[in-house]
């Protein structure tokens, strides 16, 4: 008899394949946390981690921490609206007031000092432009 | 391929195992295998084809994510993403808390030799950089579920590591 455990990853996949539906609904839809910081702590430090220290494995997850690339604030909006490299695109996920948020949140915390925040119109205007 | 290695990201899976001091839901609600779905973020329960009508402990897999979700699971320690999975699936099985005792978490974004789950594939990404993810390029070429048509199944995984094989056996010969 066939192990749960060696079916795995293939059996629920095969059951998500098997309706569209079902498929779209589970890789789809969007987070609830509107603050910086509930999005950055319930999504973000998944890869970036607690800190945003940022981690080796494989590859490597960038710190956000003491980053000098947060300067401009339309760098981050544009990597969490369409991704880069080894990073998801979240653009579909987030609204433009979300990506802002969290943005705003990582440029002023962990040791960063970029005060001057983005603004969800503005966000909205990179969204546009890179359609 | 270094384009076509830039272009694909992972996706994020995350699996929860929770260990019960009895099959509760054999003896209690007579489900013997199956998966229940739910709109909660464990996203499903699925319960072991193995074993059936035995004494004793039994494991759940108490969650099972893909997007979304599972970014809110890798965000989590490994305590909290059990924790948390204990509390979803209570809702379902009122019998977890009496019976639950003891989780383990796997979230692939967080397994160092991987970070992430499977290659995320879409229609636009493989017609501009499928044919040379998978072409030997100098001395290097890749094999896994990442450069097949079947991604996240360990028969792409197969697939591709024997038709590496073979275009580099190839290639030798034909040297």
């Amino acid at each position: 008899m066939l192990s749960f455990k060696t079916l795995g990853f293939g059996l629920a996949l095969a059951l998500v394949a098997g309706a569209g539906a079902r498929a779209q609904e589970i890789y789809s839809g969007h987070y609830p946390q509107q603050t910086g910081q509930a999005i950055y702590q319930g999504i973000c430090q998944g890869c970036h981690m607690p800190g945003a220290l940022g981690a080796v494995g494989a590859g490597a997850y960038p710190a956000l921490a003491h980053n000098p690339h947060l300067a401009s604030g339309e760098y981050p909006a544009l990597v969490v609206l369409n991704g880069r490299k080894a990073m998801p695109n979240f653009g579909s996920s987030f609204s433009d007031e979300q990506i802002a948020a969290v943005v705003n949140y990582v440029r002023v915390n962990f040791g960063n000092h970029y005060p001057k925040p983005i603004t969800p119109a503005e966000v909205a205007a990179l969204r546009a432009s890179t359609k | 391929m270094q384009n076509a290695i830039d272009a694909l990201y992972y996706d994020a899976s995350i699996k929860v195992g929770l260990q019960f001091k009895r099959r509760f839901w054999e003896q209690d609600d007579a489900i013997y295998g199956g998966i229940s779905f739910t709109d909660q973020p464990n996203s499903m329960i699925g319960y072991p084809s193995t074993d059936y009508f035995s004494d004793g402990k039994g494991v759940l897999l108490g969650a099972y994510t893909f997007g979304p979700n599972a970014f809110l699971y890798a965000a989590m320690s490994p305590e909290e993403r059990v924790a948390k999975t204990v509390e979803y699936g209570a809702k379902l099985h009122p019998q977890y808390k009496e019976e639950f005792e003891n989780g383990v978490a796997v979230a692939w974004h967080r397994v160092p030799w991987t970070l992430g789950c499977a290659g995320h594939w879409t229609e636009e990404l493989r017609a501009q950089h499928y044919d040379d993810l998978c072409a030997i390029d100098g001395r290097i070429v890749l094999a896994g579920e990442h450069a097949s048509r079947i991604p996240a199944w360990q028969e792409g995984a197969l697939l591709s590591s024997l038709d590496a094989i073979r275009r580099l056996h190839q290639r030798v010969m034909t040297a």
